[in-house]
């Protein structure tokens, strides 16, 4: 990864959000509400479909920074993050964001550079998540 | 409900394992080298692959049922302290939530969190009446040490009645 700069993108996910996935998901994270597995759950609920759960958002999150800033990085923050609307099924979605600040700082004594991150989730021309996320790289 | 008392501790169900690692990974087909290459996490000074930092909450929750349990009912929510700890009102939503991760989540770590409640600020909305919480939650190892926080806020309310 080039260093960056303020105002610079972050490499973009995107993946089809299947009721499929959301039930792989469920099964990996133990997150067994029926209302991310079953779209009937859902919609009595007042969602128009099965949706994804909060340790889903930050595991796309996590993905995110992580896959663009290099193995050697380190995961610091995720958040503030506000949730919106629904992350549906059925639905694609991307998941971007964008370079807002950069701060000089150690880790496990070892000198390098704060990076934070403004994220945004976008399922068509709904945005059901924004936030805040912050990851560290060593000095190159 | 006072503010700074520790109103809930919990353990995680398991110790992180390297099978709930790879399925985890599988699940949200995650690329970093770490979570699945233990060449590339020991050349990054760790023993073997590390746990993704966002399987934190799943570490940390407690067993769903456990043998003497009274059966899981139809529709039981993860076992998480929110709905258990007698905030006022009927209704929930979680407003904000801000993890900060601390130490790497290694394999063999169990997870014990801590539940304090930081602030409470009654206020009613249009959805009804009620109180904001915030929450402070900590997240140690069996060492000792503190791996991540969390701070959290939820709405806690009674629904207005719709006019007859």
């Amino acid at each position: 990864m080039n260093p960056p700069a303020v105002g610079d993108a972050v490499t973009p996910l995107t993946l089809h959000l299947s009721l499929q996935r959301l039930i792989m998901v469920s099964g990996a994270n133990r997150d067994f509400a029926p209302t991310h597995i079953d779209h009937e759950a859902a919609r009595e609920g007042g969602a128009p479909a099965a949706y994804a759960d909060i340790m889903f958002v930050f595991t796309m999150v996590d993905r995110l920074l992580l896959e663009w800033a290099g193995p050697a990085a380190l995961l610091r923050r995720i958040g503030p993050v506000k949730l919106h609307d629904f992350v549906l099924a059925g639905e694609d979605l991307t998941v971007t964001g964008t370079v807002t600040a950069l701060t000089p700082a150690a880790a496990d004594g070892r000198p390098g550079t704060d990076i934070d991150v403004e994220v945004a989730f976008t399922q068509d021309t709904r945005h059901p998540v924004t936030g805040h996320a912050r990851v560290w790289t060593p000095r190159p | 409900m006072t503010a700074g008392e520790i109103v809930a501790r919990t353990v995680g169900a398991e110790e992180i394992s390297e099978s709930a690692i790879r399925r985890y990974v599988e699940a949200h087909e995650m690329e970093w080298p770490l979570y699945s290459d233990a060449e590339a996490a020991r050349a990054h000074g760790h023993d073997t692959v590390i746990a993704p930092w966002s399987m934190l909450l799943t570490a940390a929750m407690p067993a769903y049922w456990a043998p003497g349990q009274e059966p899981l009912r139809p529709g039981a929510l993860p076992p998480f302290m929110w709905t258990k700890l007698d905030l006022p009102g009927s209704e929930m939503v979680t407003t904000s939530v801000d993890l900060e991760f601390l130490e790497p989540l290694r394999v063999g770590d169990r997870i014990e969190t801590t539940y304090r409640i930081v602030r409470t600020t009654p206020k009613t909305t249009r959805v009804g009446e009620g109180v904001y919480v915030d929450f402070e939650l900590e997240f140690h190892r069996q060492d000792g040490t503190l791996v991540a926080v969390e701070r959290t806020s939820i709405y806690s309310y009674t629904p207005f009645r719709s006019e007859p």
